[in-house]
């Protein structure tokens, strides 16, 4: 019964974003929010039953904590007393530590990488990606990660979503809800746009049902009807990246929606289209995490801003303020 | 996995029904449907370039049959009979195995990309590849039913051995493919290596000739080969319409239970460390 009255919420989520008045949308956002409430409260209720301790009777409660030494799921201890409106963590980073045994060379592609093994090329070195870094993003907060290149934020996401164990330090997230879009989309380049929307789609999760239903809603959204039987490496990047854009967004609101570089990438009006998609989301309660180096988008969309440099969590704060201080670097 | 874990997925699963989750009775048919696409995947990739395209899993092995019959069947005419027909099933068996190892190797680091995003058990994609070297080997079944026709062979209940055999095949071979994808992440040159072993393994599994060939030392190992014990009972039960001893049943069970679970304690040990490396 909970599952039906959730679809025909999504489903006007859905509704909502294509027609897009002003007005529904706010009620829809409403709505997500009695959701959300509901939600916790079921999560309390849930605990109570199972015994735990009252400590835990917190909607993360409802999340399991990796341990990178152990991989053991184990109970929240410590919890600060925050109140339950729009104030709970959904992703708590802590102290988290990443040591790569990376290559010398650059060895980019698979491909690459196997030549130089072959030829012997390919020493060791140690990198530290993450060094210590701990923060959390509260419940419809919209975080920009800036940063150098290399300087982690990737992996940073990577992390978060569950990809990769940290070294040491964990991190405390409903991995279910989270929803990563990257560049590297995962396409099968021999395989049609239509082959891969079903093989990329089933494996970040949709059902098959879902898919028969929102299939013409995805390919409508990445403008790809005049190369939906074509393969997908006769298409431009810009194609490519809307096509990703799509199938990831198409689930309407993610809870937590991770985009690694994603809002820079196709041509000027698709990427009004998604920007207009992701505020969408983040309207209807989803939480945002974002890597971008474009100044811009961070400071237009995101409430808070974590600059991270060499590993090291450098600022952690108000947009405006972390950007500018990031963008003074140099001069310093 | 702790209480924690098990409910945050029931949450998830009642806030967004359409993702996947083990509690979830249709997390299983997400499941198959992954595998489904990644297989239906595979196999289109395989004949991406080709006219005949799905035409070949049938079409090479009935070549190959004819050109090694051609070579050896003269050779082999006293000690076996109908040779295309001994010679057609141990090649079917023996590709299916091949392919299943050869093709689960690669499977983790071929597919980068999507494991960052997937939600589900790292395994499933050396069980698509696995399932892809099944699909293909069922294609292989028809040539193999064409020949046994054409040449009369008579058909027992007896072929319906024929199930449990492949069965335990599979297990064989999904043990070794899960131990393989995962030393293939950390040591590339497996692949040749591997290429080196199947060699040797295919001349010891008695594909193309009899087993009164191999001097003595060679048959006391042979019998301790599961793929030879695959092929062996295969022909007993498909071409002789004879139940095969019971000493190759348990052999065989024997060595496809023990790669199946050192192939999973293997895996269980080093999935976390995977995604680290490729």
């Amino acid at each position: 019964m909970e599952v039906e009255t959730n679809e025909t919420e999504s489903r006007e989520l859905e509704t909502g974003k294509v027609k897009k008045p002003e007005k529904l949308k706010r009620k829809v956002s409403k709505k997500t929010k009695n959701r959300t409430m509901q939600e916790v409260l079921e999560a309390e209720g849930n605990n109570e039953e199972k015994g735990l301790s009252p400590e835990n009777k917190r909607p993360e409660s409802a999340t399991a904590i990796v341990d990178s030494e152990s991989n053991k799921l184990e109970p929240l201890k410590k919890v600060e007393n925050v109140t339950l409106e729009n104030k709970e963590p959904v992703i708590s980073i802590q102290n988290v530590t990443m040591r790569f045994m990376i290559s010398t060379s650059d060895a980019s592609g698979i491909k690459e990488y196997l030549i130089q093994r072959l030829k012997k090329k390919i020493a060791y070195r140690e990198l530290l990606a993450l060094d210590n870094v701990s923060f959390d993003v509260f419940k419809g907060e919209v975080v920009g990660i800036i940063g150098t290149n290399g300087s982690g934020k990737s992996t940073l996401l990577r992390i978060v979503s569950g990809a990769l164990n940290p070294t040491s330090g964990k991190v405390v997230v409903d991995k279910k809800k989270v929803q990563i879009l990257t560049l590297g989309t995962g396409f099968d380049m021999e395989l049609t746009a239509r082959e891969n929307v079903y093989l990329n789609g089933s494996i970040i999760g949709y059902s098959k049902k879902f898919l028969d239903e929102h299939f013409k809603e995805i390919i409508d959204f990445a403008e790809l009807w005049d190369f939906v039987d074509e393969k997908v490496k006769n298409f431009s990047s810009g194609m490519v990246s809307r096509l990703g854009f799509a199938i990831a967004t198409a689930g309407g609101a993610a809870e937590i929606l991770i985009l690694d570089e994603v809002l820079s990438v196709g041509d000027e009006f698709f990427r009004k289209k998604s920007l207009a998609r992701i505020k969408e989301m983040i309207h209807g309660g989803s939480t945002v995490l974002m890597v971008s180096h474009g100044m811009g988008t961070i400071l237009d969309n995101c409430s808070k801003a974590v600059w991270i440099e060499k590993g090291k969590l450098q600022m952690i704060g108000d947009a405006k303020t972390v950007c500018r201080s990031y963008q003074n670097m140099d001069q310093r | 996995m702790s209480k924690l874990s098990e409910h945050g997925s029931e949450v998830a699963s009642n806030s967004k029904d359409y993702f996947f989750s083990e509690q979830n009775p249709k997390g299983y048919k997400q499941y198959w449907f992954v595998i489904h696409e990644l297989t239906s995947r595979e196999l289109k990739r395989k004949y991406a370039r080709s006219y005949l395209g799905v035409v070949w899993s049938i079409l090479s092995p009935l070549l190959s049959m004819v050109v090694i019959s051609f070579i050896f069947s003269y050779m082999f005419r006293r000690s076996i009979e109908n040779f295309p027909v001994y010679y057609l099933i141990g090649l079917t068996i023996w590709t299916l195995f091949k392919t299943a190892t050869d093709h689960s190797m690669t499977a983790l680091v071929d597919n980068k990309q999507l494991l960052l995003r997937a939600k589900l058990p790292k395994y499933t994609f050396i069980l698509s590849r696995i399932n892809t070297a099944f699909v293909n080997f069922l294609y292989s079944v028809i040539t193999m039913l064409i020949i046994m026709f054409c040449f009369r062979i008579e058909i027992t209940w007896r072929i319906l051995l024929f199930i449990p055999v492949i069965f335990l095949l599979l297990l064989f071979s999904l043990g070794i493919g899960l131990i393989l994808s995962i030393i293939y992440v950390f040591f590339a040159d497996i692949k040749y290596l591997y290429e080196i072993l199947l060699t040797l393994w295919m001349y010891l599994s008695a594909i193309f000739y009899p087993t009164t060939a191999l001097p003595d030392y060679a048959q006391s190992v042979i019998y301790y080969n599961p793929i030879f014990l695959a092929i062996d009972i295969s022909r007993s039960v498909l071409q002789y319409g004879q139940i095969p001893p019971i000493y190759e049943w348990i052999r065989l069970i024997i060595c496809a239970l023990i790669s199946f679970i050192c192939g999973i304690l293997v895996f269980k040990k080093f999935e976390g460390n995977v995604m680290r490396k490729i």
